[in-house]
């Protein structure tokens, strides 16, 4: 950089400022800086670069209105413009940052340094149009850098322009063989000189060229050119130094070219006869127990066979490839490869089966290993099986206990000779524990808790000292709703090992779940070694994320909305920065050219936010904003002000302004304390957490809650837009808005939900009976607001219409419901879900019949658990006498024996407080 | 040699690991199940903090199935000796050879420079429990006096002590 319109004395001084800041000695920089504003105080570029020195010293509102001072001074600065950019980048708010960099270039448009700032908030934003221009200045302006050529590849590989990519890796490889020397990466480390550096260099750039060559096969292999990328892999063999890659991207093309058939078959065989084949083995030689490599061979094997797939699409991971045939041929070969000997069991059946599960579990029983059936859990879809593994563990745990009574009979007849009976399984005498144990989770699994229970006492009994044992119990009363039962027996687990974190955390989880959160936090400060916002502070900086959003969800079911408010942030940072932490890697993998992990670490990132954590998390902030929109309606109503929905949008986004600005006024008073730290504003001296720990100040500032939501929302509708409990939320917020529209799309959305759903999978939940509800909800709301349709735009005035006639059948609110109640009220379900609708609407009395339902016809219901939870709940909120309640709990009590909500509440709640208060003397 | 009838290449095969704060509870469950009398809290401070050697367990396929626990005293005479607390196998893994390596981990202390002071190794056995007497005689113990009314709780309330002597870490002869 150089400054403009200075006298040299200055000009120098200037440079010095640039030296500095980039030595990070900011204080000298900030007095070269001053010296120079004295003579000339209105020099823009001095002041921009004044307030890049400021910012790193943590002082951002100073900072910004000192570059701000500077752009007003000298506008076609590409300096001062490079500054702002600079500034908004440290901030992280990337797309404001590229505008000034965009700036910056109109007036020094071959600013290498601009350019590729740039081309990182570009491809940081998934900005790739953008990004693709500016990759391709970079490469007209310095072709001679091996860096322009690849990032500009890899911008038209992320756009899908994959020919384009191609044609550009194939030039630059082009200019390789002719004057490698010219390119710079290489002419800069030969400057460098020492022998050894040379020698590393080299090293790495044959790395390197390896790397770009696999780089384009992935390329041709996206794009469905298996040929040519065969070719092209075979054509540069010597010059890939990752074997192991080769390898596995020959196999790999082999099968998907013979697959596809965009070949004929003859022309397959002259080209490569029995080479897929041999590519695989080779592979599985290295490796028995890939997946992968197995699942490849299954695909050749069943090609083979002549079940050609259908439309020649390769189904590569499909099931339906793996055959027992191929399975024993493979197992022949690699006879101790257990994934082999596990993928059998997914496709054997009858006495097949029977044999091989036979064999398989006996490794886990006489070895006593605790994960069988973790591992086995898939098995379990097919009844028939299930059946089969039932009779395995039967056999084996017969056979241990008569093991263990002829070494009974034995020792009676005082002729008890070790020798004799030193089979194996006389020296497995836990034989009979494991079967028990893995006959436990088997009964779980089926959902017969009886027998679960049954056998994990008899095992537990047998061998009292297994710490897993009471894990496998606990874990039974949770699936059986027996939260408080399950807590007890993982304590038990808990405290056989005190120094297992996995046993503590099962615990604090049961406890959460309960809403005990002081003694999930006492026995979390048992792991971390710190109390309090010290402690909070500790978890957030380790990401637990798990525990944040447990004890996010317990607080606000404790109505404790600011601290849940704070968890549920802490939570969505911690994915904030995980999509902050791609940043450092656009460059990085570009210098070293490591280009395929690159792409697959930008795909993975681009659906971080698909994540079931972030997913329950978002859905929490969506139910927080809503019950907080509530409250304040509340608040706003009593006092006698405005009502929320009377604001206009100008003024809600002053609001939003607002609440930004205290934000970071917050954010700033805070780091003031701090010394020199870094520039973001998030790692000032004192943490996050430490920092409001309770979100009291974070809830105050929320003034539009609603607004909020939607922000959530939309990402949900992106990244999980068929989840029920997605569009039920946003048919809520919809609703609260008032926004007929959204509510429309919400409900079409739930349709669709349902009518892709087989017979099988409608059985499986109550979506259906959601949707139902839901629609009445809509039609009811569309009664209520018959004039909306003046509101709409003309254009979509019919649809919208047409689409609420269809849905609501053409009837009244009350006579769909009616129609509905006559299809639908021998479900326990439907009964619920409408009790639960009517009471919303305030029409409980004006439909007796549905709530009279309620407690009159229980009889002969066995339905989902939760479903009978919600009844009773129900029934509470309703203000039903105790007597009717209790009498319905007892009723659900006999079908859920160990559910806590069927227990009488004042017992079950008096034994939670004994046992939390109990457990925190400790 | 002491176990002749035995052939010890067809014992269970198990680790031995030390007591600690962290899995008390594991030996105190151990013990609620294999003796009839149920230890105080006093018992476990005491084992806790006894020095390594004196207490041992027993872990099979890493999850324990015995344990002995032992105190060192010394006596009115000024003599050192050990006395076995407990020892003791869970009923589905005893007859294959657990006892007695815990057993021979206690013999062995003596032979330690730590224990080299031991003149004995005892322990009080209830008259009707023939089977640990048996097991005592094999591993070259001797049945001494018996004591009368020894247990509160437990019938027969008496016992035998069974002891083995030692000179300068070397078993004496019988």
């Amino acid at each position: 950089m150089v400054a403009s319109s200075l006298p040299s004395k200055e000009q120098s001084i200037f440079k010095n400022i640039l030296k500095y800041y980039e030595t990070k000695q900011y204080k000298k920089a900030l007095k070269c800086a001053e010296s120079i504003l004295k003579k000339f105080p209105n020099h823009g570029e001095t002041l921009a670069l004044k307030g890049l020195v400021i910012a790193a010293l943590n002082r951002k509102e100073e900072a910004y209105e000192l570059v701000r001072r500077g752009l007003k001074n000298d506008l076609k600065s590409h300096i001062c413009w490079h500054v702002y950019g600079l500034l908004y980048r440290g901030d992280q708010d990337y797309k404001e940052a590229a505008k000034a960099y965009l700036q910056a270039l109109k007036f020094d448009p071959e600013n290498i340094q601009i350019l590729r700032d740039l081309a990182l908030l570009q491809v940081q934003t998934r900005d790739y149009d953008g990004l693709i221009l500016t990759r391709r200045k970079l490469v007209t302006i310095k072709p001679g850098i091996r860096n322009h050529w690849l990032g500009f590849a890899v911008a038209c590989h992320l756009k899908g322009e994959m020919d384009i990519a191609v044609k550009i890796l194939e030039s630059y490889e082009g200019t390789l063989g002719k004057n490698s020397e010219s390119f710079e990466v290489t002419a800069d480390r030969r400057k460098e000189g020492s022998n050894q550096e040379t020698k590393t260099a080299q090293i790495e750039e044959i790395y390197e060229t390896s790397e770009t060559l696999l780089y384009h096969v992935m390329i041709l292999q996206e794009m469905g050119s298996w040929k040519a990328a065969l070719d092209y892999l075979e054509r540069n063999k010597e010059k890939i130094v990752d074997s192991l890659s080769y390898l596995e991207f020959r196999a790999n093309l082999l099968v998907q070219l013979l697959l596809s058939q965009s070949i004929s078959t003859e022309e397959f065989e002259q080209l490569y006869s029995g080479e897929p084949e041999t590519a695989i083995i080779q592979l599985l030689e290295m490796n028995p127990n890939n997946l992968e490599y197995i699942r490849l061979y299954m695909a050749v094997h069943s090609f083979r066979k002549g079940n050609v797939l259908n439309n020649g699409v390769p189904l590569f991971s499909s099931e339906s490839n793996v055959s027992i045939e191929a399975c024993n041929e493979l197992q022949q070969r690699y006879p101790y490869s257990s994934s082999l000997e596990r993928l059998s069991l997914e496709v054997a059946v009858g006495d097949e089966f029977l044999r091989r599960v036979k064999e398989y579990f006996s490794r886990f029983l006489y070895q006593g290993i605790p994960s069988l059936m973790t591992d086995c859990k898939s098995l379990y879809r097919d009844a028939a099986k299930v059946d089969i593994i039932e009779q395995v563990l039967n056999e084996f745990y017969h056979e241990g206990l008569s093991k263990a009574a002829d070494r009974e009979a034995f020792k009676n007849e005082k002729a008890y000779d070790m020798q004799r009976s030193s089979t194996r399984a006389a020296l497995t005498p836990d034989a009979a524990l494991w079967s028990l144990y893995f006959l436990a989770q088997h009964f779980d699994m089926k959902a017969d808790t009886e027998s679960a229970l049954s056998c994990i006492n008899k095992a537990i009994d047998h061998t009292p000292t297994l710490i897993e044992a009471y894990s496998v119990k606990s874990k039974i009363f949770k699936h059986a709703g027996g939260i408080f039962q399950s807590l007890q027996f993982a304590n038990e687990a808990r405290k056989l090992d005190l120094a297992d974190r996995y046993l503590n955390c099962q615990c604090i989880k049961l406890a959460l779940r309960l809403d005990m959160i002081p003694l999930a936090a006492a026995w979390m400060s048992l792991f971390t070694k710190e109390e309090g916002v010290k402690e909070s502070q500790n978890i957030y900086d380790l990401q637990v994320i798990w525990y944040e959003l447990e004890s996010a969800e317990a607080h606000f079911r404790l109505k404790e909305f600011s601290k849940a408010l704070k968890l549920f942030k802490a939570v969505e940072r911690h994915f904030e920065d995980i999509i902050e932490d791609q940043f450092d890697f656009h460059s990085y993998c570009l210098r070293k050219a490591t280009l395929r992990a690159y792409v697959r670490v930008l795909r993975l990132e681009d659906k971080l936010f698909g994540q079931k954590y972030y997913i329950r998390n978002a859905k929490g902030l969506v139910r927080l904003f809503l019950e907080m929109s509530k409250v304040q309606t509340q608040k706003y109503s009593t006092e006698d002000h405005l009502s929320l929905s009377n604001l206009t949008l100008s003024e809600d986004k002053k609001g939003q302004v607002k609440s930004k600005k205290t934000q970071k006024e917050n954010d700033k008073s805070n780091s003031k304390e701090g010394r020199e730290v870094k520039n973001t504003s998030s790692s000032s001296s004192s943490g996050w957490m430490e920092v409001d720990p309770n979100g009291e100040a974070l809830y105050a500032n929320i003034r539009d809650p609603l607004y909020e939501a939607n922000k959530y929302i939309s990402i949900l509708e992106r990244y999980a837009a068929d989840d029920m409990e997605v569009q039920t939320l946003a048919f809520e917020l919809a609703l609260k808005e008032e926004k007929l529209v959204l509510s429309l799309k919400a409900i079409v959305h739930m349709e669709r939900i349902v009518l892709n759903k087989n017979e099988v999978e409608r059985q499986a939940d109550n979506d259906f009976y959601v949707f139902l509800v839901n629609k009445l909800h809509f039609a009811y709301f569309v009664e209520q607001h018959s004039n909306y349709s003046e509101r709409l735009p003309e254009s979509i005035v019919s649809f919208v219409k047409d689409e609420c006639y269809r849905l609501c059948e053409g009837r009244t609110f009350e006579k769909l419901m009616m129609h509905y109640w006559d299809l639908n009220e021998e479900s326990l379900v439907f009964r619920v879900y409408l009790a639960q609708l009517l009471k919303r609407l305030g029409m409980t009395e004006r439909y007796p019949f549905v709530i009279e339902s309620l407690v009159s016809r229980k009889q002969g219901h066995i339905e989902q658990r939760k479903i009978c939870e919600l009844h009773v709940a129900l029934l509470e909120t309703l203000g039903y006498p105790q007597s009717r309640i209790d009498e319905l709990r007892s009723f659900y009590r006999n079908t859920y024996p160990y559910a806590d909500c069927f227990q009488p509440t004042e017992e079950i709640q008096f034994e939670k407080k004994m046992f939390m208060e109990q457990q925190l003397k400790k | 040699m002491l176990l002749s009838s035995e052939n010890s290449s067809t014992w269970l095969p198990i680790r031995f690991g030390n007591l600690h704060e962290k899995n008390l509870e594991q030996l105190k469950r151990l013990n609620l199940a294999i003796f009839p009398i149920k230890y105080g809290e006093r018992f476990y401070e005491e084992v806790l903090k006894a020095s390594p050697g004196l207490v041992k367990l027993a872990y099979y396929h890493d999850f324990l199935i015995g344990a002995y626990c032992c105190r060192k005293e010394t006596g009115p005479d000024k003599q050192s000796k050990i006395y076995i607390l407990t020892i003791g196998v869970l009923a589905p893994y005893r007859e294959l050879g657990v006892g007695s390596q815990l057993l021979q981990q206690i013999l062995q202390l003596p032979k330690t420079d730590k224990f080299k002071d031991i003149t004995e190794v005892y322990a009080h056995v209830q008259t009707s429990n023939e089977i640990a007497l048996s097991f005592y005689q094999k591993h070259g113990f001797q049945i001494g006096e018996k004591k009368t009314n020894y247990y509160r709780d437990i019938d027969p309330p008496d016992c035998y002590v069974v002891y083995k002597k030692y000179t300068n870490g070397i078993e004496k002869d019988l």
